[in-house]
């Protein structure tokens, strides 16, 4: 019973990041750096734009897009931001036809590395 | 090994498997960098400019929309979609120094575990095409909020309040009543808090969303508590008092559509 147990524990372990993830696979043609998905869209005729950056609808704080993350800087309270947002007016609204692409992301960087030992 | 004993074992076999397979519990699913093999990125790219104009089309500044990771057969009933973000109309500046009108999308990500930890969550922008790639399915959720709700939103995300409502501590099904935990759409929830209470207090956020909002509750059994936490380590249920609960598409829409904080709520298909 109890090899069973464990051998039912072991294989929960073993399959567990298996359905933990959103199909983890980089199975798409092209799946990689997103230059190189930009050069792949291109050639099958998709229009693409790298972007740099983001501007929010409100004056104050932009968003910037650094290595497919962004880093969110602002100094505005809401409500003051609600004032600005507010002259937004509604209504149909124009999308480029170009696709997106952020920029590559930065290195994976393990992030659990052993700090080094002191000497 | 008695007959009873045995059959013991395979009843805890068959909850292991389950455990390990039918993915009982995985309500969101938010990791960092998805890519899903259902759509080349040809098609990705159609669905999410799809997506964007009929956003557009609608006039919506922000939308709610939400993505299976997988297939349907393997979600928990009644549970739709496994992602969540902000979709927000934005000008966007690109690397040759023009600028395009669309939507950036706004995530909370948990961790690769390459990158970061799975069990940590970051707020991370990023765009619709990155969005529709880690999709499993033909079809996306929306929900378009009020005019005042998407400007309201709008604010909240441009201001320090949406750092502030940031809880890193991820779980798959954390609980929206608890501030222990936050996955994808408990965050979009507290954001959607913040903008409808005018407040920055987590604290507040939780106790509000405990008076009026009901959140889907996950079928789990007591087995899935004690082995779940063993079989993915971001499924964390000690939030959770009495049944599984947690925000998804079905409950935010509701959420929404009774408090008249609601456009429309719909499921957008993708056009081959």
């Amino acid at each position: 019973m109890r090899t069973l147990l464990l051998l039912a524990l072991a294989s929960a372990l073993a399959a567990g990041p298996a359905f933990a993830q959103d199909s983890v696979a980089n199975a798409s043609a092209a799946g990689g750096a997103s230059s190189e998905v930009a050069t792949h869209l291109a050639a099958s005729g998709v229009q693409t734009a790298l972007a740099a950056s983001v501007v929010p609808a409100s004056v104050t704080g932009t968003v910037s897009v650094v290595g497919g993350a962004a880093a969110v800087g602002s100094g505005v309270d809401v409500s003051r931001a609600a004032g600005d947002s507010a002259a937004a007016a509604t209504g149909r609204l124009k999308v480029d036809e170009r696709v997106v692409i952020a920029p590559d992301p930065a290195p994976r960087v393990p992030y659990d590395v052993e700090k080094p030992r002191a000497q | 090994m008695t007959v009873a004993r045995r059959a013991g074992a395979f009843a805890v076999l068959g909850v292991v498997a389950a455990l390990a397979w039918a993915a009982p519990a995985a309500a969101q699913d938010s990791s960092a960098h998805i890519v899903a093999a259902h759509f080349t990125p040809e098609q990705a790219a159609a669905f999410s400019k799809q997506v964007e104009r009929d956003l557009a089309a609608k006039g919506a500044r922000v939308a709610m929309v939400f993505r299976a990771g997988r297939m349907r057969n393997q979600l928990p009933e009644g549970i739709s979609y496994t992602h969540g973000a902000f979709w927000v109309y934005r000008t966007i500046k690109t690397a040759d120094g023009g600028s395009l009108s669309g939507y950036a999308v706004y995530n909370l990500y948990a961790g690769d575990g390459k990158a970061w930890p799975t069990i940590e969550s970051r707020l991370v922008q990023d765009f619709p095409f990155d969005f529709t790639r880690g999709s499993t399915v033909n079809d996306m959720g929306v929900i378009i909020p009020s005019p005042e709700m998407q400007r309201r939103i709008i604010a909240v995300i441009d201001s320090p309040t949406y750092q502030k409502v940031h809880n890193p501590a991820y779980s798959l099904v954390a609980n929206p009543w608890s501030r222990k935990y936050q996955n994808c759409n408990n965050f979009m929830l507290d954001v959607m808090a913040a903008a409808i209470w005018d407040t920055d207090d987590p604290d507040r956020i939780a106790a509000d969303l405990k008076a009026h909002y009901k959140p889907t509750i996950v079928k789990a059994n007591a087995i899935l508590r004690l082995f779940g936490p063993i079989a993915d380590k971001r499924l964390r249920t000690d939030d959770q008092h009495g049944p599984v609960r947690t925000a998804t598409y079905e409950s935010l829409a509701t959420f929404m559509k009774d408090n008249d904080l609601l456009q429309e709520s719909y499921v957008f298909n993708y056009q081959p």
